[in-house]
């Protein structure tokens, strides 16, 4: 019984946890729990290469050269399994000018062709072929268990700040922001 | 002689009553076209011009795949009632692309950078919050040339589409150019809104932003998507500023059984 179920979260571990590099984009305070309230362990300078354990919302878990948990947006996945082959394509300029035609013979998509383009309204009515209802899109949101929820749209920052300048006001917190529809506290959904 | 006046102003107004219904008639069977109706028009121009340089992956399950997606997450905006339709385009450039009224592509090349249903979710939602909020077509209207096409397109129906095959160099203007900054940020906060309003992972446009961040930007496949939009880093600092505690709390880790529809080789 023990075996089992040490065997079956050693299972959930390989498949949560897949280890990826990944170069830290600006200064990063790593902490030692996903939140920014946990106890600061040290801060990584931009340059350095990590590597990455589980993802747990905007944070992401580093394992290498020492474990603690940073944000995502403060760290550049260097590879990541399957897609490392395409990123690795890209970045040694496999897709090159010179070589603008791939192995399935359809070239790059650039302002040039976009340019060229003789416009093919038969392609669009065939592309209209592919338009479904509302009802089959909730059908595959229940297949899939996704659930609505009621979430504010988030106000420009920008915009924000400048009304605070004149105002003299501090920053409006995001929350405060308009609901989609009224009537709604936070922990609604 | 009295009653016979009364009869002839009766006669007078039910004339006058034909005469009006039919001004009504003529006003609503005119060839004028709604504002959706014309946007809508322009769109296909738009996606025909896409569609006459790329076609689309000739797998039909990832394309009715895309649709199915797409359209549960334009059913969480204002303009669901669009006829949205989605497809993947056939090239390996990195890019997604939107059109007025509701046509949204993604080409393979991003398409296959992508590793789950939540990080196409991020992409489709993001070319969605586009349309929603006109960003192409208020600029289309602007320009004064297309301004006078519609104004004749509104006054003779029947030669719309030639109207519109005149209007290409406004379209592929805006094509190759791209948006100012300020629209791409907002279609990011929106389209993470969108993206987390559907079920999925709010955070899911920062993995494809880092994703984008590190290819390099010169490479054929990029070029397009890079002079069209803010560097991705950029992207990513302007998302977090905005980032609510609402949204933040909408991230979801990854989840494994969140596979991506593979495109087959056809």
């Amino acid at each position: 019984m023990l075996r089992a179920i040490v065997l079956l979260l050693f299972t959930l571990c390989v498949l949560t946890s897949e280890a990826r590099e990944a170069i830290v984009r600006s200064q990063a305070e790593m902490f030692s729990a996903p939140k920014g309230s946990a106890e600061k362990i040290t801060v990584l300078s931009k340059g350095d290469s990590v590597e990455t354990g589980e993802r747990r919302g905007l944070w992401v878990e580093v394992v290498k050269p020492m474990s603690g948990w940073v944000k995502l947006r403060q760290l550049t996945m260097a590879s990541a399994g399957k897609t490392s082959s395409s990123l690795s394509g890209l970045q040694s300029g496999r897709e090159g000018a010179g070589n603008a035609v791939s192995a399935s013979g359809v070239r790059g998509l650039d302002a040039e062709m976009i340019k060229l383009s003789d416009p093919d309204p038969i392609a669009v009515e065939e592309f209209k072929t592919f338009m479904v209802v509302a009802v089959d899109a909730m059908r595959f949101a229940k297949s899939r268990s996704l659930n609505n929820r009621e979430i504010a749209y988030l106000p420009d920052p920008e915009t924000q700040q400048k009304k605070g300048n004149k105002g003299g006001a501090q920053k409006v917190a995001p929350d405060q922001a308009i609901k989609k529809k009224k009537g709604l506290s936070d922990d609604d959904w | 002689m009295f009653k016979n006046k009364s009869k002839t102003m009766l006669c007078d107004f039910k004339v006058n009553k034909f005469v009006a219904w039919l001004f009504v008639l003529f006003v609503f069977s005119a060839p004028a076209i709604s504002s959706t109706e014309e946007e809508i028009r322009a769109g296909d121009q738009v996606a025909a011009l896409y569609l006459g340089s790329v076609r689309l992956v000739a797998n039909k399950k990832v394309n009715e795949y895309v649709n199915l997606l797409g359209r549960h997450l334009a059913d969480q905006t204002e303009r669901a009632d669009l006829p949205w339709v989605f497809g993947v385009l056939d090239t390996d450039s990195v890019n997604a692309f939107c059109a007025p009224g509701g046509k949204v592509f993604v080409t393979r090349g991003l398409y296959e950078l992508l590793e789950t249903e939540d990080e196409l979710a991020a992409v489709l939602a993001h070319e969605l919050a586009h349309v929603v909020r006109q960003h192409h077509w208020k600029i289309i209207k602007k320009q004064q040339a297309a301004a006078q096409m519609i104004r004749r397109m509104q006054s003779n129906m029947n030669n719309a589409n030639d109207l519109f095959n005149q209007m290409n160099g406004v379209f592929t203007d805006l094509m190759t150019k791209g948006l100012d900054k300020g629209a791409e940020f907002e279609a990011d906060r929106d389209g993470a809104v969108i993206a987390a309003r559907a079920g999925y992972d709010s955070s899911a446009l920062f993995n494809v932003l880092t994703k984008l961040e590190g290819l390099k930007s010169d490479a054929k496949s990029t070029e397009l998507l890079f002079q069209t939009h803010p560097t991705p880093s950029q992207r990513i600092d302007m998302l977090s500023i905005a980032f609510s505690s609402e949204l933040e709390a909408a991230a979801l880790p990854v989840r494994t059984d969140n596979i991506l529809m593979k495109i087959s080789a056809p």
